[in-house]
């Protein structure tokens, strides 16, 4: 009678759940899931327009081991991971001295600003900033005869990649701001006091309580970063298209223009395929490591 | 003297965060001349024929209308959806249900312009291009894994006694859901609203590679076709800016507090 029971229960459970699941998921499987499946599937064949395809087996993938533009995209994915994690412990710093003060709430909202609009019209505004005619850092030179601010900052190939990022920075530092800050006003004030009294210092305060106390936001936000990283997009296919030349060439951008300009579906899809996979990895460690806990 | 250094450090981020917002505001309300003899200095007027430009050349009116039509059906589907999901992820037990989750989380993950060209082939073959009901399905089956997670999130902070004693009195699972459930979680469901909102309305590539219609497009799209348009008048591109981002701006202001606790608790833990 017991078994009968639990068994009942059991089937109402899965038909309960999967009832109140299945609608979100048909629509995720048709459209999101479905459309990984057929980039794996595209990925063997070679297209020589939109609607017509042979089958290439490997060539797509070997051609990408062979092709330099895809490791100068890669390179600068893992160049803008790797500049993004150095400035989260500026942007730690930041939130650290937000909770010393009052108006903690209203500067943090006011950080995360930037990241509430369309970047199409951050595009605008930075295109303005960075205009070597009339640009806002000309003027400011202009006005402070700093020299050293006449630049092409888009147009020459060694400056955009780092022009970029900086707009990459202002959309994105007030979130993870937002999220230190929520983290450091979890932390439970009496240690620091204890501390007080002992005689430390802040500087040590912050390396031995502080920091122990958010490992876990830290190092969500590392991954976070590094996955933002990979996919980083928007704002690079709107200002510079990936140039001058291949100089801000990032994966997204490649994949993007080689289905939409070159109609190379095929070998776009190898690449996506590549993207997916180092994303999901990178993904899965967070999961494994959130699990543990 | 620390007090001070830590405004000054603050402060100069402040800076960095809305200065630009202030030199485009600036800027749209200035005449031509006035903007090439200062880009720094203040309007001296308060000057809207940039505005009233925009609005009666651009047709913008319509853009903004097709934003609208696109992010409130987005966001009413994806909350319905996913607090149904996020309800049965979080309190009832079945089948593989971690499995199903963990290819939910994919989502989360992937990077738009590799997803976007087998979905549009998709949308193509069911006649779905140049159409909003595209560009809606899309952005709702782009943002689920998101609203999912999130929900389910906080219907684990729900304890289970008060479902239990829903049962109790005699209500069945959809009662539970939108008597007991969905009152709870006003708060987060509005800032979940919020985000999604504010999603769609930023949304560019699903439109652009899906819609080609103008009449059609979303305001982002509209902007950038401005920009070519216009391409030296930066005074009407100024107004064009400020027209689309007020509205999202002003909305994240009013609503900061729920707003920013909404980003925490969905990414926060």
């Amino acid at each position: 009678m017991e078994r009968y029971i639990k068994k009942m229960k059991n089937l109402r459970n899965n038909l309960l759940g999967y009832t109140l699941v299945l609608p979100a998921f048909l629509i995720y499987g048709l459209i999101v899931l479905l459309a990984v499946f057929q980039n794996f599937y595209y990925s063997f064949f070679k297209f020589t327009n939109i609607t017509s395809y042979e089958f290439a087996g490997l060539d797509n993938y070997i051609n990408m081991f062979k092709d330099k533009v895809f490791y100068t995209a890669i390179g600068h994915n893992l160049l803008w991971a790797f500049m993004i994690i150095i400035l989260l412990f500026l942007f730690l710093t930041i939130a650290v001295f937000l909770s010393k003060i009052k108006s903690r709430t209203i500067l943090g909202a006011i950080y995360f600003l930037p990241a509430t609009i369309p970047f199409v019209v951050s595009a605008i505004m930075w295109g303005w900033i960075y205009n070597p005619n009339f640009g806002i850092l000309q003027s400011i030179a202009d006005l402070l005869k700093l020299n050293f601010l006449r630049q092409q900052w888009l147009g020459d190939p060694k400056l955009a990649f780092y022009s970029l990022f900086l707009i990459g920075v202002w959309t994105y530092f007030g979130f993870t701001v937002i999220i230190f800050l929520s983290a450091l006003q979890n932390i439970d004030r009496s240690i620091y006091d204890a501390a007080r009294i002992d005689g430390a210092t802040e500087t040590k305060i912050f390396f031995h309580i502080t920091l122990p106390a958010i490992r876990n936001t830290l190092s969500f936000l590392i991954v976070f970063s590094i996955i933002m990283s990979m996919k980083v997009f928007d704002i690079i296919y709107v200002m510079t298209q990936g140039g001058p030349g291949y100089s801000t060439e990032v994966m997204s951008t490649y994949i993007f223009k080689l289905a939409f300009r070159g109609q190379n579906i095929g070998y776009s899809s190898a690449i996506s395929i590549i993207l997916i996979i180092l994303v999901l990895s990178l993904a899965v460690t967070v999961l494994r490591r959130n699990q543990k806990e | 003297m620390k007090k001070t250094f830590i405004w000054l450090f603050l402060f100069a981020f402040i800076l960095f965060s809305i200065l630009p917002f202030i030199i485009v505001i600036f800027t749209s309300l200035k005449t031509n001349q006035e903007m090439y003899a200062n880009v720094l200095a203040p309007p001296s007027s308060f000057y809207l024929d940039n505005y009233l430009f925009v609005l009666s050349e651009a047709k913008f009116y319509l853009n903004f209308l097709n934003s609208l039509y696109i992010s409130i059906p987005v966001v009413i589907s994806i909350s319905v959806l996913s607090t149904l999901a996020g309800y049965a992820f979080s309190k009832i037990n079945f089948w593989k249900k971690n499995i199903l989750f963990f290819i939910i989380l994919i989502g989360l993950m992937l990077p738009l312009p590799s997803i976007i060209i087998p979905i549009y082939l998709n949308l193509a073959k069911l006649g779905f291009l140049n159409t909003r009901i595209g560009v809606i399905l899309t952005q709702i089956g782009i943002d689920l894994p998101f609203a999912i997670f999130f929900m389910r999130s906080f219907f684990n902070d729900v304890p289970n006694e008060i479902i239990e004693s829903a049962r109790i009195d005699g209500a069945n699972d959809l009662q539970i859901i939108m008597k007991v459930m969905v009152p709870l979680s006003k708060s987060s469901l509005g800032a979940l609203s919020l985000i999604l909102f504010m999603w769609s309305w930023q949304s560019y590539i699903v439109p652009l590679v899906i819609i080609t219609d103008n009449n059609l497009r979303p305001l982002t799209v509209a902007l950038t076709d401005f920009v070519g348009r216009y391409i030296t008048a930066y005074t009407y591109i100024a107004a064009a800016s400020v027209l689309i981002f007020l509205p999202i701006t002003i909305l994240f202001i009013i609503t900061q507090r729920r707003f920013i606790e909404g980003i925490t608790a969905g990414y926060g833990k």
